[in-house]
């Protein structure tokens, strides 16, 4: 079995392993928060661009919930895609309950339609979308050519330098020294068991996660090679990777970042 | 707002003797480097003649980038001691080196006339290079190693570094990478024990005051000099390089390229292709 489809089985066990309250906040929020879910410094940077009437996709939206907030922009339309089904299908219960502009399609990332092609003036891509990846080539080839001329792709993620440091329960991870250097900046593979914490709140025997990082060389050089061109990078001293790096917010180390790049 | 690189900016007495930053840090470029270039490299004929005998290898890691050089108008920003520049016009670059240090424009004209190539040396401001060249001259921008932290606002450099491109030319950027300037500190003397921590403050935007580059070749002199700097993050560079149009078609990242041992998985210099 690949990667890609041993990933998509471990997802969907760990949407069916969910705990009972796992999403269930995402419609209250949606009626009572301006951008529930979203980063603010995210919401900063696409508030630079007009997004009223637009189209906009996300790639590997997971339940959705980041997409059917970025529609308070003002977007014409939304479609989310992910690989696992379940999730997608909760996901269109919850556009279909709100009444949002939004739909989800499950399909591998590499593999969406040309139906889709030329589509979306913006994608957004957030943390827990590249490190899915092994290659970055063919997934930003596939950004650029669902992006419309001109459109734009919004990239938030952990930072190359936080995939340096031990998480818990990672190897070489030294609870009174956080800051340790335990993994290469130039990348390093992930093979897990442990499942998805913050989905079932719980530990557990999983299918086989396979993940990878990617340094900003990865990075970079895939979305210029797809055709598109860097606009800007913003780099953040915080985590966003449900506390795995939390202990070290705040104290001078990058631990996001934002990009933004563009079709010429 | 902090002064850029060519303002005249009087500076308070904790920086220094009420000069600007720039003035400070030509001083101090001024004062030994023809020395100390001697003491690193030899001198003008014995550098020379290394260059002529095998000039892609004075290019180290950007050799790849210079293949087809012959022909092509070169600016390098900065150039200092001139081997690189001595090194391109030997492949048959027409090269011009900016670069407000005397000793330095001395000691690259003197490497120049003993390897038998010209180079076109202007003594001045990066900043006021349009004071003498007009602009889209360039096939080929090229500034490495210890340049951009000379610079308290990059934005004005970079515009620089379009200006003089021509419509097909390309910007080399290469400098040490931010990670490991601004991060990363190491316990342990040898590759095995070394053990690699973040201490450093990746945000940092304060302006430091360090010895000058080539010191650390004058063993035997008293007086040090002092340079002052501001180091960037790799955001910032890109960030700033795209606001001035510059479109970057390529970044590499490299690991220690002088020990096979030392400082793996951590990313020592970069390298940044940009053209107009």
């Amino acid at each position: 079995m690949d990667y890609i489809q041993s990933n998509k089985e471990a997802w969907e066990e760990a949407f069916e392993e969910r705990s009972g309250d796992w999403g269930a906040d995402i419609i209250s929020r949606l009626n009572a928060e301006e951008f529930p879910f979203m980063d603010k410094n995210f919401i900063e940077t696409m508030s630079d661009y007009e997004m009223e009437g637009k189209t906009v996709a996300q790639f590997c939206c997971n339940n959705g919930r980041e997409l059917l907030s970025l529609m308070k922009f003002g977007f014409k339309s939304g479609i989310g895609f992910d690989i696992a089904e379940n999730q997608v299908a909760f996901a269109n219960d919850i556009a279909k309950r709100t009444n949002i502009r939004c739909r989800f399609i499950a399909t591998d990332i590499l593999k969406i339609a040309a139906a889709h092609h030329d589509s979306f003036d913006v994608i957004v891509i957030t943390i827990g979308a590249l490190c899915w990846f092994r290659d970055l080539g063919p997934f930003f080839e596939m950004v650029a050519k669902c992006l419309k001329a001109s459109g734009s792709v919004f990239i938030h993620d952990v930072h190359p330098v936080a995939n340096m440091l031990g998480a818990p329960g990672e190897d070489g991870y030294d609870e009174t020294a956080p800051n340790r250097l335990v993994n290469s900046y130039f990348g390093k593979v992930w093979k897990e068991n442990k499942g998805i914490h913050y989905i079932t709140g719980k530990s557990y025997k999983s299918k086989t996660f396979t993940s990878f990082s990617h340094s900003f060389e990865n990075i970079l050089n895939a979305i210029i090679e797809s055709g598109l061109s860097i606009r800007k990078i913003r780099e953040f001293d915080y985590d966003i990777a449900d506390g795995m790096f939390s202990a070290l917010d705040h104290k001078g180390i990058p631990l996001s970042f934002i990009l933004h790049a563009s079709k010429s | 707002m902090l002064p850029t690189y060519g303002e005249r900016m009087v500076m308070n007495s904790e920086i220094g003797s009420g000069l600007d930053i720039s003035t400070i840090n030509m001083n101090s470029w001024n004062s030994n480097s023809y020395a100390a270039w001697v003491e690193r490299f030899g001198k003008p004929d014995e550098i020379a003649r290394k260059i002529l005998a095998d000039p892609m290898k004075m290019l180290s890691s950007l050799k790849d980038l210079f293949s087809e050089v012959k022909g092509k108008r070169i600016l390098n920003i900065m150039g200092s001691n001139g081997t690189k520049a001595v090194a391109l016009a030997a492949l048959g670059a027409d090269v011009t080196i900016v670069d407000f240090s005397e000793e330095n424009r001395r000691y690259a004209l003197d490497v120049a006339a003993s390897a038998g190539v010209i180079i076109n040396f202007i003594q001045s401001d990066i900043l006021k290079i349009s004071d003498y060249i007009e602009s889209r001259t360039f096939d080929i921008v090229l500034a490495e190693m210890g340049i951009i932290h000379y610079f308290t606002d990059l934005n004005p450099f970079m515009k620089i570094a379009f200006d003089m491109l021509n419509k097909e030319g390309i910007f080399i950027l290469k400098d040490f990478h931010p990670v490991s300037t601004k991060l990363i500190s190491y316990r342990g003397s040898t590759a095995k024990v070394r053990k690699y921590k973040i201490t450093g403050d990746y945000f940092d935007k304060s302006i430091e005051k360090v010895e000058v580059a080539y010191d650390k070749h004058l063993d035997s002199i008293d007086v040090r000099q002092f340079v002052y700097i501001r180091k960037w993050t790799l955001g910032e560079i890109v960030t700033s390089m795209a606001e001035e149009g510059l479109i970057i078609r390529s970044l590499k990242e490299e690991p220690n390229l002088s020990s096979e041992v030392f400082d793996r998985g951590i990313p020592k210099t970069f390298t940044i292709v940009a053209g107009r």
